[in-house]
C-alpha cells in the first residue's frame, strides 16, 4: 500500500511542477517584442525626426499611393464627367462618368470618398501625436501642425465639392466616427477655412525644404483664395490671392514650357513623384498606338488661334488615320525627374482674383488680371471695354483653356457657378440637375446608417 | 482450438468460466477499465497466495486478482496441468510462475502484460531449434463450423503463404516451429496463431467486428471507435489510395459527415475550403486546426508574390504527399477538441503519416499515370449568335456603334470563330505519380523510408507543370526493456509550380470573332480592344515551396503508472516565387517596359510539449490522466523586391537592370503557451466519463488579454455491455450513448493585431526619406472568441455489427464574436478588429451508416452513406439594425440568408428586368429597396460509398451529393448580355419586343439605357439565387490483385493492377459552369481517369 502513495505522490508533484513551470514561464513567453517592421504611436511623436516622417509620410501617400483623388482621379474622372475629357477605349465604370449614370456602387466614387477619408485620418492621427507629445520641439511641432491642417482642409475641399454634405471627421475615434452622420455644406467650409487660416498664421513664408513640396505660407493662403472665391466671398478672395500674388516669389509666370516643371517658378505648391514622374501621366499619355484619354472637339475648339497652350500643352497621336488630341502639359513618362505634379499655381490666383474683382466692379483689375495669363499663352490682351457678363464669359474661358485636365477644376467650376446643366444637360442623354453631386458610394450607406443618399441616387 | 483468456472468452463458444464478483473501489469520482495497452508490469510485483491441490487455473485466477497479469492458455493445456499446492508471500510473478510450472508439461511467455501458457517443446534432440522445420497443415471454418475457402494463411515476416481450398484446407511446408501465421480473410477478423512446434491447427474465423475497435487517433493519444466519448471522423490510407489526387484534404470531400469540402478551382494545387459544422464566427477565420504528427501545421497561404495564381489560390497542404498519410481524424465535438483550447474552435484535422512496422523488409512501390479534362463549362454563343446579340444591343440603345467601342463589330473580322473555351481550358492535365515505400524492422527497432513523385500539367495551352517531390523517414525504438521509446519523423518535399500568371478561365468570354492571337509573323496580336490571352502564358509565375516537417516523441515509463512523454517538432517552409512580366506580354500601348517580382517567404515553427501521463487501473476501472504543457512559436519572414522599368526582356532576370526596384519586407511572430489535462475514467468498458481542460495564452492578444481557460466533459455509456440488455436484444450487438458540452475558443486574428502600429510603405516616402503612416485602427481590448460546443450522439451495431449506425445531433453556440467589423470609410479604415456581443448558433444532425450487404466467400458488398443536415441562426446581435451588418443577418434567421432586390421578371413591355419598388419611390436603389430575399446554402450533403470485392477484383464507387442553391451564372460575370464578351447561351432567351416572355431582358451595352442600370440590379437580386444542387460520381476506384500462386512465382509479396477516377459525372440542374465552385471565370474541377500498378516486394 505504501507504494500506491508514493505514486500518488509524484504524481502529484509532477503535476505541481507543470503548473508551475506554466505560471512562472508562460506570461513571459506570449509577451512578444514589437515586429520590427513597425513602429508603436507613442514612439511616433518622440522627437522631430520621427514626428516628421509621420507627416511627410502623407504627402508620399498622396502622390504614390494607391490611386486616389491626388494622384490622377481628380484630374481624369472630374475630366470625364465635365466632359472636358473623354476616354478612348472607356470601362463602364469611366462610361458612367462619361454619361453622367453614376451608380452609387461605382467604384472610383468609392475610391475618391475612401481615398479623401483616409488622408484626413492621417492628418488626424499626427495632430492627435503631436497635440500630446513632449519630445518634438516647439517650432517643429508649430509647423507640423500646421501642415496637417492645411491637408485635411485640402482633402476636405475635394470631398464637400464631389459629393455636398459630407460628415465631419476631426478625431481618430472610430467608435464616434463611424456613426457621424453628413455635416452641411457652409459647415465643413467653416472647418476648411478655420484650418486653412490657422496654417497660413503658421506656416512659413519660406519653404522648410529647398523644394516647393512642403506647403508654406502662400500654399494655404492660395487654397484660401479658392475657398473664399467657391464662397464666392469676392472680397476675402481677392484678398488673399493678391497677397500670394504680391509675395514677388512666383511671379514673373514662366513660359508654357516651363510650367510643370519641378520647382517651376510658378509653383506655389508640388508633390513629388517617388517615381520620377507624375503618376497621373500613366493614365493621359498613350505608349504606343492607341489613344487613351482624348481631348474632346468641344475643348479643342475653345483654344482660338494663336493660343500656344493648344501647342505646348496638347499632345497628339494618330490611331487609324485619325487625329486624337490629349492632355501634354506634364510629358515625362520615365523617370526623368523633370517634372512634379502641380498642385496649386500661380496663374489660378491671377485668376482667382480677376474673378473676384468682375464682381468687385473692378473691371479694369480684372483685364489685367486675364491679360497676363493671356500674353503667356500668346494671345492678345482683352480689350478693355468689355462688359461685366461678357467677361465672366471670358473668365470662364480662360480658366477651361488654363486649367484643362488639371485637378477637375472644370467640373468644380460648372457647379460653382451653376452652369453644368446649362452645359451639360444638352449634351447627355440622361442629365439630371442632381448629377452635379456624385451618389454617397454604396457601402459607406450601407456600414453607416446615419448616412443620407443624394437626391436623385 | 479455443484460447482463453482468464475471465474472458477470446474465442470459441464453451468456454468454462467463472464469473469473478469483484468489488469496486471508488477513490475518485472518474474511474474507468482500459486495458493498459503498452505498459509493462514489473516482474517485481509481490504476489502472496495460499493454495492446496488446486486447479492450475485457479491459481492463474489468483494471480490475475492481484497483478492484472492476464493469461492465455487452451483448454487442452488445462486438461493436461497437474494440481499444485503452492504457498508464497510477497513473491514475484516471475517465481510464481517458475512454481506454477515446476512439473507441468507447459511452460509460459510473458508478453507485454500478457503471459501465454505453451505446451513444452518437445525434447531438443529431436527438435533442434534453429534448423528443424515442420510442415503445417489445417482447416478454416466460419462460426458455424462451415469450410471457409480462399482464405490467406501467410507466415508472418516472411513472403510464405498459401490459400485454403474449398474445404477450408490448406498445408504450407518448411515452416519454422516458432513461426506465426497470420489467417485473414475479407470480412472476418484476422487471426495470428503462434505455432508453437504445432503441426495442425483448427482455426474459426469470426465475422470482422468492423471498426469498432480500430485505433483512432485522438488529441495527444489513441482510443477506438467503442471507447471514444468523442465526435471523431476518419479517412484512413485505404480510402486516400484509392483516389488520384494531390492535396490531401481532397480526398476527404463528402465522406465524413459534418464535413464540408468545397474546390477553389481546377487548378494545380488550388486550395480547399473545409468548414467543420458550419461557419462558427461571422467573419473571422473559420478554418480548422491542422495537426500533422502532433505538430500544428500552419494553414494560411504564406505567399508575397501578386500574381493572380499564387495569393490565396494555393494550399500549403499541398507541401504533403497524400501516400505518406496513415489517416486522417477530424475531431468535431468539444470532447474531442476542447484539450486544444483557442486553437480548435473550427474543429481539428489530424493527420497521422504512416510509420514503420516490425517485420521482414518491405518495398511497396506504387506508380500511376492519368488525364485531367474539365468536368463542366458553359456552352457559349457562336459568332453569328454573338454579332446579331451586339447588333441588337447597340439597336436596342439606339446608338450607333464606332470602332473604338465595338471593335469586335466594325474592325474585327466577323466571318472569323474561335472556340476560346477549347483552345484556353480545353486541354487534356497529365497526371503522374510514384511512391515507394521501404519498411521493416525488429521488435525493438522499425523504419520507414519512402518517397514520392507527383506531376501535373494543367488544361492550359502550353507547358505548366506542377511537380512535387517528397522524402521521409520514420524511426521507432523501444528499449529492450520497453521503457524507453523514440520515434522520430522527418518529412521534406518540393514543390515547384510553373503557371501563367493569370487563371486563363476568364478568357474563354473574348467574343468569338475576336482575332487571331498570333499574327502573321508569329508575335502576339494587340489589336485594338482584344486583350491577348497568349499574352498571359509569356507572364509567368514561378513558385517553388520547400518544406521540412520534422517531430520526434521521447518517451519514458518512469514507473508502470507513470509515463513521461515529450513532443518536440519543427516546420521550416520556404516559399520563392518569381513573377515576369515581359515587355513582349503586355500590349504595347499599354506599357513599353518589363517588370519582374521576386519574394520570399520563410515560416519557421517549432513546438515543445512536454506532458506526464498517469494510467492507473483499478479494480473494476481505469483512469488516465495526462497532463502536459505545450510552447509554440512561429515566425515568419518575407520579402518582396519588384523591378519595374526594364527595357529589355533578356535583362529580367537581373535586378540591377530594373529602372526602378522597390522592396517590401514584413517580419511577425507568433507566441503560444498553454498547460492542458485530461482525465479519463472507464468503468467496466460501461462507463466512461472524460475532462479536458486547457489554460492558453496567445501573442495574439492585447498584454491584458493574452490567457483564457477553455475544457469539456464528454461521457459514453455503452448500455450493450449491460447484462438486462445482453440477453434481451440479442440483435443489438453494440449501443452507445455519448455526449459532450464544452467550451473552445478561435485566435484566428493574425499577428499584433493590437498594436497602434504605424509602418512605412513604398509610397509613403517623400524627399528621399521615409515616411511613416497608422497601420490600421487600434484596438487593445479585443478577446478571446468563446464557441460552445454541445453534442449528443447515439452509436448502434446490429447483427454482430455487420450494420452500424451514427446518428449525431451537435449544437455550436458562438459568443463574444471576433470580427474585423465592418467601418464606414469615413473612419479611415474599412474594418476594426473587435469582439462583436453577438451569438449565433450552428446546429446539425449527422447520420452515418455502414452496412455489410453481402458478405460471401467469394463475393463482398460493403456501403457506407453519410447525411448531414445543417442549420444555423443568428441568435443575438445587439444593436443590429444600426450596424454595419444590418443588411447581411436578421436576428433569428439563419446567417446564410441574401440580401437584395426583390426580382419581379423581365416587363414584357419594356423588356427590362423589374424589382420591387419597396418604399414605392419610383427607383430602384440600395439600400432602401433590399430586403432578405432568400437562402444561399447548403440543406444537406453527404456521400454515399460502394465497396464491392469479387474475388481479386475490387471496386469503389463514391458518390458525393449536396443539396443547396448558390448563385448562378452571371453572378460572376460582369459583363452584360449584349456588351462586348461572350455570353453562355442562355441568354439567347431574352426579350426581343413588347408582349414577350423571357428570363433575360433586352441585350444592351450602353449605360444610359435603363436595362443598363437594371442588369446591376439583377445582379444583387433574388434572381441570383439558384438550385446548385448536384450529385457527383466523385470517386470510381477498380482495382485487380494478382492471386497468390501467381505472385509467390513472381517472387512478388503482391502486384495489384487499379484504375480510377474523379469527378467522372455530375447530375445538376445548375445553369453555368461547375455547381461546386459556381464560378464562370475560374478553372471547374477536373474530371480525372489514371492507372497504375501496385508492387509488394
Amino acid at each position: 500500500m505504501k507504494k500506491k502513495y508514493d505514486y500518488q505522490y509524484i504524481c502529484i508533484l509532477l503535476f505541481a511542477v507543470l503548473t508551475g513551470l506554466f505560471i512562472s514561464s508562460c506570461k513571459k513567453f506570449v509577451d512578444i517584442p514589437n515586429p520590427p517592421d513597425k513602429i508603436i504611436s507613442a514612439e511616433v511623436f518622440t522627437d522631430d525626426a520621427k514626428a516628421s516622417s509621420a507627416v511627410t509620410g502623407i504627402y508620399g501617400s498622396l502622390i504614390n499611393g494607391s490611386t486616389g483623388f491626388a494622384n490622377g482621379l481628380s484630374t481624369v474622372f472630374a475630366g470625364l464627367s465635365s466632359s472636358e475629357l473623354n476616354r478612348f477605349n472607356p470601362s463602364v465604370n469611366e462610361q458612367e462618368f462619361l454619361e453622367s449614370q453614376l451608380s452609387p456602387s461605382n467604384s472610383t466614387v468609392q475610391t475618391f470618398w475612401t481615398n479623401a477619408y483616409q488622408h484626413i485620418y492621417y492628418t488626424n492621427a499626427c495632430l492627435e501625436g503631436l497635440q500630446q507629445s513632449n519630445g518634438v520641439s516647439v517650432s517643429v511641432r508649430k509647423q507640423l501642425m500646421a501642415e496637417c491642417r492645411f491637408v485635411r482642409a485640402f482633402c476636405y475641399f475635394y470631398l464637400v465639392n464631389l459629393f455636398g454634405d459630407i460628415p465631419l471627421v476631426l478625431s481618430t475615434d472610430y467608435h464616434l466616427n463611424s456613426v457621424l452622420p453628413r455635416t452641411p455644406t457652409p459647415d465643413i467650409y467653416r472647418q476648411v477655412i478655420a484650418d486653412l487660416k490657422e496654417a497660413k498664421d503658421a506656416l512659413p513664408v519660406s519653404y522648410i525644404t529647398t523644394e516647393k513640396v512642403r506647403p508654406n505660407k502662400w500654399a494655404a493662403a492660395s487654397l484660401l483664395a479658392r475657398v473664399y472665391l467657391y464662397q464666392r466671398d469676392w472680397q476675402k478672395a481677392e484678398a488673399e490671392a493678391d497677397e500670394v500674388i504680391n509675395s514677388g516669389l512666383y511671379s514673373p509666370l514662366p513660359s508654357l514650357q516651363a510650367v510643370f516643371l519641378k520647382n517651376s517658378k510658378e509653383a506655389i505648391w508640388q508633390l513629388l513623384p517617388k517615381n520620377g514622374f507624375v503618376p497621373e501621366v500613366t493614365q493621359i499619355i498613350p505608349m504606343a498606338s492607341t489613344p487613351r484619354v482624348i481631348l474632346p472637339s468641344s475643348v479643342m475648339q475653345s483654344f482660338v488661334s494663336g493660343d500656344q497652350r493648344r501647342t505646348r500643352w496638347v499632345d497628339s497621336i494618330t490611331y487609324q488615320a485619325v487625329r486624337y488630341y490629349y492632355p501634354g502639359k506634364y510629358k515625362a513618362t520615365t523617370a526623368s525627374n523633370s517634372e512634379y505634379y502641380m498642385v496649386l499655381r500661380l496663374a489660378e490666383q491671377y485668376l482667382i482674383r480677376a474673378e473676384a474683382r468682375i464682381y468687385l466692379n473692378n473691371l479694369i483689375g480684372t483685364i489685367s488680371d486675364i491679360n497676363i495669363i493671356r500674353s503667356r499663352a500668346g494671345l492678345p490682351g482683352l480689350s478693355a471695354s468689355l462688359t461685366q457678363p461678357e467677361l465672366i464669359t471670358a473668365l470662364e474661358n480662360e480658366r477651361k483653356t488654363e486649367l484643362f485636365a488639371e485637378w477637375g477644376h472644370r467640373w468644380l467650376d460648372l457647379k460653382r457657378t451653376d452652369r453644368a446643366t446649362a452645359v451639360l444637360g444638352p449634351v447627355r442623354p440622361g442629365w439630371q440637375p442632381t448629377d452635379v453631386l456624385y451618389p454617397i458610394p454604396l457601402n459607406e450607406i450601407l456600414t453607416n446608417p446615419a448616412l443620407t443618399q443624394n437626391a436623385g441616387y | 482450438m479455443q484460447l482463453i483468456a482468464f475471465g474472458k472468452r477470446l474465442k470459441g463458444p464453451s468456454v468454462a468460466r467463472e464469473k469473478t464478483v469483484r468489488s469496486m473501489k471508488l477513490i475518485a469520482l472518474f474511474l474507468l477499465i482500459l486495458d493498459l495497452q503498452t505498459s509493462a508490469k514489473p516482474l517485481q510485483q509481490e504476489i502472496t497466495l495460499s493454495l492446496s491441490n488446486a486447479s492450475l487455473e485457479s491459481v492463474f485466477k489468483g494471480i490475475q486478482q492481484q497483478t492484472h497479469y492476464r493469461f492465455v492458455y487452451t483448454k487442452q493445456q488445462m486438461s493436461v496441468a497437474q494440481k499444485i499446492s503452492i504457498e508464497v508471500n510477497k513473491a514475484s510473478l516471475e517465481k510464481v510462475l517458475e512454481i506454477c510450472m515446476r512439473d507441468q508439461p507447459l511452460t509460459y511467455v510473458l508478453e507485454e502484460r500478457v503471459v501465454i501458457i505453451r505446451f513444452k517443446p518437445a525434447s531438443p534432440e529431436t527438435l533442434p531449434p534453429t534448423y528443424a522445420v515442420l510442415t503445417v497443415s489445417g482447416r478454416v471454418s466460419n462460426e458455424q463450423e462451415e469450410p471457409l475457402a480462399g482464405v490467406t494463411i501467410a507466415v508472418k515476416g516472411s513472403n510464405k503463404g498459401t490459400a485454403s481450398n474449398e474445404h477450408g484446407e490448406f498445408q504450407l511446408q518448411d515452416i519454422l516451429p516458432d513461426a506465426v501465421l497470420v489467417i485473414s480473410s475479407i470480412g472476418y477478423q484476422s487471426q495470428e496463431i503462434h505455432l508453437l512446434g504445432r503441426t495442425t491447427i483448427t482455426v474459426q474465423l469470426q465475422l470482422s467486428v468492423n471498426s469498432l475497435d480500430e485505433t483512432i487517433v485522438i488529441a495527444y493519444g489513441t482510443t477506438t471507435r467503442r471507447l471514444n466519448t468523442g465526435s471523431v471522423g476518419k479517412v484512413t490510407s485505404v480510402d486516400i489510395s484509392k483516389q488520384p489526387v494531390s492535396n490531401p484534404v481532397a480526398a476527404l470531400q463528402g465522406r465524413i459527415p459534418g464535413l464540408l469540402v468545397t474546390q477553389s478551382s481546377g487548378l494545380p494545387g488550388a486550395a480547399f475550403f473545409l468548414q467543420i459544422r458550419g461557419k462558427n464566427s461571422l467573419s473571422q477565420g473559420t478554418q480548422p486546426l491542422y495537426i500533422i504528427d502532433g505538430v500544428p501545421f500552419m494553414m494560411n497561404s504564406i505567399s508575397l508574390s501578386q500574381s493572380a495564381l499564387s495569393t490565396s489560390s494555393q494550399s500549403p497542404l499541398n507541401s504533403i504527399n497524400p501516400s505518406d498519410i496513415e489517416s486522417i481524424e477530424i475531431l468535431k465535438d468539444a470532447d474531442a477538441i476542447a484539450i486544444y483550447g483557442s486553437q480548435g474552435a473550427n474543429g481539428v484535422v489530424l493527420i497521422t503519416t504512416k510509420k514503420g512496422k516490425a517485420g521482414k523488409t518491405n518495398l511497396d512501390a506504387s506508380f500511376y499515370t492519368g488525364i485531367g479534362k474539365v468536368t463542366r463549362t458553359v456552352d457559349l454563343l457562336k459568332t453569328t449568335d454573338y454579332l446579331a446579340m451586339r447588333k441588337e444591343a447597340y439597336k436596342n440603345d439606339g446608338v450607333t456603334p464606332t470602332a473604338s467601342l465595338a471593335p469586335d463589330l466594325l474592325v474585327w473580322d466577323t466571318t472569323r470563330y474561335t472556340d476560346w473555351k477549347k483552345l484556353l481550358i480545353g486541354g487534356t492535365a497529365r497526371i503522374t505519380n510514384a511512391q515507394a515505400t521501404l519498411s521493416g524492422g525488429n521488435n525493438s527497432t522499425q523504419y520507414l523510408l519512402g518517397a514520392g513523385y507527383y506531376s501535373e500539367v494543367t488544361v492550359f495551352p502550353g507547358d505548366q507543370p506542377a511537380t512535387r517531390g517528397s522524402a521521409r523517414l520514420n524511426l521507432s525504438h523501444i528499449s529492450p526493456n520497453g521503457k524507453l521509446r523514440l520515434t522520430a519523423n522527418t518529412a521534406y518535399s518540393l514543390d515547384e509550380k510553373k503557371l501563367s500568371y493569370n487563371d486563363l478561365t476568364r478568357f474563354i468570354y473574348l467574343p468569338p470573332d475576336a482575332p487571331p492571337v498570333y499574327d502573321s509573323a508569329g508575335n502576339l496580336n494587340w489589336t485594338n480592344g482584344f486583350d491577348n490571352p497568349m499574352s498571359y502564358l509569356h507572364r509567368t509565375y514561378n513558385g517553388e515551396t520547400s518544406s521540412l516537417i520534422a517531430n520526434s516523441t521521447i518517451q519514458y515509463r518512469v514507473i508502470p503508472l507513470l509515463q513521461l512523454k515529450l513532443n518536440l517538432g519543427y516546420n521550416n517552409m520556404q516559399l520563392d516565387e518569381q513573377v515576369m512580366q515581359p515587355i513582349k506580354a503586355q500590349r504595347p500601348s499599354a506599357t513599353t517596359t518589363g517588370t519582374a517580382e521576386i519574394s520570399n517567404s520563410r515560416l519557421k515553427s517549432w513546438i515543445i510539449e512536454p506532458q506526464i501521463q498517469l494510467n492507473k487501473p483499478m479494480k473494476n476501472a481505469v483512469l488516465d490522466i495526462l497532463a502536459g504543457l505545450s510552447f509554440q512559436q512561429r515566425k515568419q519572414i518575407s520579402s518582396r523586391i519588384t523591378g519595374t522599368q526594364f527595357t529589355s526582356d533578356d535583362l529580367l532576370g537581373n535586378m540591377a537592370s530594373a529602372g526602378l526596384i522597390t522592396a517590401t519586407n514584413s517580419l511577425s511572430q507568433y507566441n503560444y503557451a498553454a498547460l492542458f489535462g485530461r482525465i479519463n475514467y472507464n468503468i467496466q468498458k460501461k462507463y466512461i466519463v472524460n475532462v479536458n481542460l486547457r489554460r492558453d495564452g496567445s501573442s495574439r492578444f492585447g498584454p491584458a488579454k493574452r490567457f483564457a481557460s477553455f475544457g469539456a466533459i464528454g461521457g459514453a455509456w455503452i448500455f450493450t455491455e449491460e447484462k438486462f440488455l445482453q440477453q434481451k436484444i440479442k440483435w443489438l450487438s453494440f449501443g452507445k450513448l455519448r455526449g459532450s458540452v464544452g467550451v473552445t475558443g478561435n485566435d484566428q486574428i493574425g499577428d499584433y493585431q493590437y498594436l497602434d502600429a504605424w509602418n512605412t510603405t513604398n509610397a509613403s516616402q517623400y524627399q528621399g526619406t521615409a515616411g511613416i503612416l497608422p497601420a490600421q485602427l487600434y484596438n487593445s481590448s479585443f478577446q478571446w472568441e468563446r464557441n460552445q460546443k454541445t453534442e449528443a450522439a447515439l452509436e448502434l451495431g446490429f447483427l454482430k455489427s455487420r450494420i452500424q449506425l451514427t446518428a449525431a445531433y451537435y449544437r455550436n453556440k458562438s459568443d463574444n464574436q471576433l470580427v474585423f467589423y465592418k467601418l464606414p470609410t469615413q473612419t479611415g479604415f474599412s474594418t476594426i478588429l473587435k469582439n462583436l456581443d453577438a451569438s449565433i448558433m450552428n446546429s446539425g444532425l449527422e447520420l452515418e451508416l455502414l452496412s455489410k450487404n453481402i458478405i460471401k466467400q467469394k463475393f463482398n458488398w460493403q456501403s457506407s452513406i453519410n447525411v448531414t443536415i445543417p442549420k444555423s441562426k443568428l441568435l443575438r446581435y445587439p444593436g443590429l439594425d444600426i450596424s454595419s451588418d444590418r443588411y447581411n443577418y436578421i436576428t433569428g434567421e439563419p446567417l446564410d440568408i441574401y440580401f437584395g432586390f426583390d426580382y419581379l421578371g423581365v416587363n414584357d413591355t419594356t423588356g427590362i428586368y423589374q424589382f420591387r419598388d419597396l418604399n414605392r419611390d419610383g427607383r430602384i436603389s440600395t439600400p432602401s429597396d433590399i430586403m432578405k430575399v432568400g437562402r444561399i446554402g447548403q440543406r444537406f450533403y453527404g456521400g454515399f460509398l460502394n465497396t464491392l470485392h469479387w474475388g481479386n477484383f475490387q471496386a469503389d464507387i463514391f458518390v458525393d451529393f449536396r443539396s443547396q442553391t448558390g448563385k448562378n451564372y452571371l453572378a460572376t460575370s460582369s459583363t452584360r448580355p449584349g456588351a462586348i464578351g461572350n455570353q453562355p447561351v442562355y441568354v439567347l432567351d431574352r426579350w426581343k419586343k413588347p408582349g414577350d416572355r423571357s428570363r433575360i431582358q433586352r441585350f444592351t451595352t450602353t449605360s444610359s439605357n435603363p436595362a443598363f442600370a437594371a442588369y446591376n440590379n439583377y445582379r444583387s437580386s433574388s434572381a441570383l439565387i439558384t438550385e446548385a444542387s448536384f450529385i457527383r460520381l466523385k470517386n470510381v476506384a477498380l482495382s485487380y490483385e494478382l492471386p497468390r500462386r501467381v505472385t509467390e512465382r513472381m517472387k512478388l509479396k503482391g502486384l495489384r493492377f487499379y484504375l480510377q477516377g474523379q469527378n467522372l459525372l455530375t447530375i445538376t440542374h445548375y445553369k453555368g459552369a461547375d455547381p461546386e465552385t459556381q464560378n464562370l471565370i475560374t478553372l471547374p474541377p477536373l474530371k480525372v481517369f489514371t492507372g497504375g500498378l501496385q508492387i509488394n516486394l
